[in-house]
């Protein structure tokens, strides 16, 4: 036969798809009569060209119809043949099709406002409490960095060895293997190091402030895509060594807290650490530098390290000063990341051959693509992220279990009118359709209350911080997020909605017709069973999770460190750089003496960090012993009053008199008990020599030995500790002043300030902050997330009772029937009680097994983060279990008593 | 009831198909003697509303191999359309009646 009558099969296709089903076949057939002659008037292009317009034409047309009939009353005396498709109810096109069915919808949900309710309130708290996880990912990581143009194209380099693996600082390189870098480095666009600085920046005569700076090397600002808000920002040439030293780019925040605007500090002179600045530019978008979390708001030319910390511009280009070691690049275009850190090794490795330090060729070289978290926490934000990711997942899949649950469950009840309806010729295409159009609007009405309470969740964590990283500002509705809640919720409503109805299979149109819906039985009920016992497993395993946090939380709030930190405060103080040792010593007696004669301060005493900060080691042995016998541990030069102030008692000899710090002398050593035990075998040792020291040992007496005390980092580790007065102590240019006071208000902490600025004029004094708070930031990951399980677990139990109260109700309406029968033939009421009891007691029973299963493997997964509770804790376990039984009592308890007021004659009536 | 601009040019059209005809037929007749392009589908719209103000009346015809074996939607102009189609084309002919001319004349003085 010809083809050239018969119009192209891809545009009968798409005519097929386009077309509603009514009237489908004679528009198609008038479609290819139509191109049929016009391929013989025009030729088959323009005809084909007109098939697709027409095609178009007749969708829209169809879409847009007015309804035939409506408005007028079929008149009498109409034609006698049969109209065609008068049989059937108007299958209609697209557009009004939709309407149609999104007006059943409404209708549905409104007539079925419980089920509609329990359906929107499930898909609320799932989708919810994954778009809070997911607005937290959100902020964190997917959100560039402010004021950074280049935040996803730009990359972090490190350099890793075997003594700085993943997770610590990377090693660095010196000026000369940088500029090496920076000169052969053909697959890098851009190349800049910086580093950290702590300055202390101040206006005219107006009292400095601690400000957090950046040293630059090279085009930094480039590479991040940073622009200026005004003035002008350093280029590459003018952050090296040789360019003018004395010139600062600033951020918003600075010019404003100095100058009142974010442009004002342009042309300024700024005091940094006692020297004058200029400021050439502030830069624009809120930048605040390329870690997240740790922001800062000045950036100096490398140089500046020679005048405002003392630094030789010789020191800066030695070769053995590992000066570069925070790296940001931007890629060639085309260039790959291995290909970047093969690069890198291959000049590295030329380097070592040509300047003989093998170094340089053990160092691995590592590119982080993308700005968002920097190397040192990457690896630990991920893996913490992606907990949450999961755990989250584990609520949503208990919210998916009860959509569909509760989707069948109306589905079932359904049977009977979707029988009437196919029986009269609706066809199962557009029950289909309904069905979808339905769960559309579910999941349309979860969004909205997911983001509720999403919102919600997000709200206790508001301010919440990761280590190193900036605090979470709670839920944030920008795009994404809201197009991911949109996202899980439809397609929770569309899978959940539509999959278990079809594998609960399809079903007789007679046999529901007789049966009008209310038998559970067979697959779909099966199908219940399992979901719901299988949300119960999930929300078993994720209260057992919270329940370990939350003792390990616990535990590390409650566990000794052997120092009591209640009520003593901490302010980090600098004396000024070019302080003399003498001078030093004078402040070292002077501020605690002050700080101690304020009204409420019962004491005060110094050392080098605080009781959680940094440590400083030094070398402690017996005195025949070498410097290799030596231990290297924690060394703490401390005023006399240390002790007492955090309650550390001696438990041999005694702790450090006032008579014991005189300059010049050794002033002896105390002891931890576990060192004493190391070095001595005991801890009766006071009056024994050790040889000591922070770089250099020299004898020394010991004056007694302490009780044992750990840190909040590891409060189940004793620490080996030797404390030393400041006479014995090489001078420190910052040290930590602690403060018992009696009550710790804005006031109190205001006077102590006063006294210090007194001491240090020309130094920042910042405010004294509660020991307490840096033990909550210490454990700041630990309480997130228990907090966080916790609040997710509560929604999964209450998910899951939803979940149990909604099969047992059902199964009690489907057993009405019997249960009638079961009563008329004598049964009492405790009995039928028993047969709904026992439908749950199966579901709750191997919901729990499975339950203690799930929470075994997730336990395993949190090992890393409990403290002071073993993964298999029975306590935990056993509460669990409890709970659970108990919820799953109260969601049974209103079906059961349902079941038992059944009214047999009522029941067999209905028959 | 009035008739749409649209309702007239089809109802003109069928009865200029002797009364029945199917929709190819309809657009053909239209495409051929007014130059104007209908969609088919547009086509149906109309003839339904035609239908539901009883004008017309349709039923499933036979297939012809050009149409792909499918079947052909048959309409048929009834007495109450030719009546409808008779009204409105003596109001036209009231309206129009002696100005013609005039009609003409004016349309040349624009162009």
């Amino acid at each position: 036969m010809s083809r050239t009558g018969r119009g192209p099969r891809l545009l009968r296709l798409l005519a097929w798809i386009l077309l509603p089903e009514r009237d489908r076949e004679f528009i198609i057939g008038d479609l290819e009569e139509l191109y049929a002659h016009r391929a013989l008037r025009d030729g088959r292009g323009p005809a084909a060209r007109r098939y697709v317009r027409d095609v178009m034409a007749s969708a829209l047309a169809r879409a847009l119809r007015r309804r035939p009939g409506r408005g007028a009353a079929p008149g009498p005396g109409r034609g006698n043949r049969p109209s065609a498709g008068s049989g059937r109810p108007a299958e209609s096109s697209i557009g009004s099709d939709v309407l149609a069915n999104l007006r059943d919808a409404f209708r549905t949900l409104a007539r079925e406002r419980g089920f509609a309710a329990l359906t929107v309130v499930t898909l609320a708290l799932g989708v919810g409490s994954t778009a809070a996880v997911f607005g937290m990912v959100n902020q964190l990581l997917l959100r560039p960095l402010p004021g950074a143009a280049n935040s996803t194209s730009a990359a972090y380099v490190q350099f890793r060895s075997p003594a700085r693996p993943e997770g610590t600082n990377g090693e660095g390189i010196s000026t000369p293997a940088f500029d090496a870098l920076r000169r052969d480095g053909t697959l890098f666009d851009g190349m800049a190091s910086y580093g950290f600085l702590g300055l202390t920046v101040s206006r005219d005569d107006a009292r400095p402030i601690a400000v957090r700076g950046q040293r630059i090397y090279g085009d930094f600002f480039e590479v991040l895509g940073v622009r200026p808000a005004v003035g002008h920002l350093l280029e590459a040439p003018e952050t090296e060594l040789g360019a003018d030293p004395s010139r600062a780019v600033v951020s918003e925040r600075l010019s404003t807290r100095l100058f009142g605007t974010s442009t004002g500090a342009v042309g300024r002179s700024i005091g940094m650490n006692g020297r004058s600045v200029t400021v050439v530019g502030v830069a624009g978008g809120g930048f605040r530098g390329p870690e997240r979390g740790v922001e800062a708001d000045v950036w100096l030319p490398f140089g500046a390290l020679v005048p405002l910390f003392g630094a030789t511009a010789e020191g800066l280009r030695r070769r053995d000063a590992d000066l570069h070691g925070d790296i940001v690049v931007r890629l060639a275009p085309g260039a790959r990341g291995e290909a970047a850190e093969g690069q890198v090794a291959e000049i590295l490795g030329r380097l070592a051959r040509d300047e003989g330090d093998p170094r340089l060729a053990e160092l691995r070289p590592r590119l982080y693509p993308g700005l968002d978290t920097p190397p040192i926490i990457r690896a630990i934000t991920y893996r913490s992220l992606r907990t949450l990711a999961g755990i989250v997942c584990l609520v949503l899949l208990i919210a998916c279990a009860n959509v569909a649950n509760l989707l069948l469950f109306r589905n079932v009840g359904q049977r009977g009118a979707v029988a009437t309806r196919r029986a009269l010729g609706a066809s199962p295409g557009r029950i289909a359709r309904q069905q979808l159009v339905l769960s559309l609007l579910l999941g349309l009405l979860g969004t909205l209350g997911g983001l509720c309470v999403g919102w919600l969740v997000a709200l206790p964590f508001r301010g919440a911080q990761l280590t190193r990283m900036p605090a979470f500002e709670g839920l944030v509705l920008d795009g994404r997020v809201v197009v991911f809640a949109g996202a899980v919720s439809i397609l929770t409503a569309l899978l959940f909605g539509t999959v278990p109805s079809f594998l609960a299979g399809r079903f007789d149109i007679v046999a529901s017709l007789r049966q009008a819906g209310t038998r559970d039985t067979g697959r779909s009920g099966r199908i219940r069973w399992a979901l719901s016992a299988g949300q119960l497993a999930l929300s078993l395993s994720l209260v057992v999770g919270a329940l370990l946090l939350a003792r390990t939380v616990h535990n590390l709030y409650a566990a000794d460190t052997g120092l009591s930190i209640e009520g003593v405060s901490e302010v980090f103080l600098a004396p000024p750089r070019d302080a003399t040792p003498a001078a030093l010593e004078a402040l070292y007696r002077s501020v605690p003496a002050a700080v101690e004669a304020l009204p409420d301060v019962e004491g005060a005493a110094l050392d080098p960090y605080g009781p959680n900060g940094s440590r400083l080691l030094g070398r402690i042995g017996l005195p025949e012993s070498t410097d290799d016998d030596a231990l290297r541990v924690q060394m703490v030069p401390v005023t006399p009053g240390w002790f007492e102030l955090l309650r550390l008692p001696a438990v041999s000899g005694r702790t450090f008199r006032e008579g014991d710090w005189r300059p010049g002398e050794s002033g002896g050593v105390v002891l931890t008990a576990s060192l004493a035990r190391r070095l001595f075998g005991r801890t009766d040792v006071a009056g024994r020599s050790v040889s000591a020291g922070f770089v250099d040992r020299r004898p020394m007496t010991v004056v007694g030995v302490v009780r044992d005390f750990s840190t909040a980092y590891a409060p189940d580790q004793p620490q080996d500790a030797f404390f030393v007065t400041y006479a014995d102590a090489p001078p420190f240019h910052s040290f930590t002043l602690l403060v018992r006071t009696r009550r710790f208000d804005p006031e109190v902490a205001q006077t102590i300030r006063s006294a210090v600025e007194e001491l240090l004029p020309d130094q920042p004094v910042p405010d004294p902050t509660p020991l307490s708070a840096r033990v909550d930031d210490v454990h700041a990951e630990e309480r997130i997330f228990s907090r966080l399980l916790g609040l997710l677990s509560i929604l999964a139990v209450t998910l899951a009772a939803v979940g149990l109260y909604g099969v047992v109700a059902f199964g009690v309406v489907a057993r009405r029937r019997e249960l009638g029968v079961r009563l008329a033939l004598g049964a009492e009421a405790r009995d039928v009680a028993s047969v709904v009891l026992g439908h749950a007691a199966s579901i709750v029973s191997a919901g729990v097994v499975l339950g203690l299963g799930g929470a075994w493997a997730l336990s395993h997964v949190l090992e890393s983060r409990l403290f002071g509770v073993a993964p298999v804790d029975p306590a935990s376990y056993v509460a669990a279990a409890l709970l659970f039984a108990t919820v799953a009592g109260v969601a049974c308890w209103a079906p059961t008593r349902r079941a038992m007021r059944v009214d047999p004659a009522v029941t067999l009536r209905e028959e | 009831m009035a008739l749409g601009e649209l309702e007239q040019v089809v109802l003109l059209a069928l009865l200029r198909r002797e009364g029945e005809a199917h929709g190819a037929a309809i657009a053909m007749e239209i495409e051929e003697r007014v130059g104007r392009n209908v969609a088919p589908g547009a086509l149906y719209t109309v003839l339904e509303r035609l239908q539901a103000k009883g004008y017309v009346e349709a039923w499933i015809g036979d297939s012809t191999p050009e149409r792909g074996g499918r079947r052909r939607k048959v309409y048929r102009l009834l007495p109450e359309g030719a009546r409808e189609l008779r009204d409105w084309y003596d109001g036209i002919r009231e309206l129009t009646d002696g100005v013609v001319a005039r009609m003409d004349a004016l349309a040349e003085g624009a162009s």
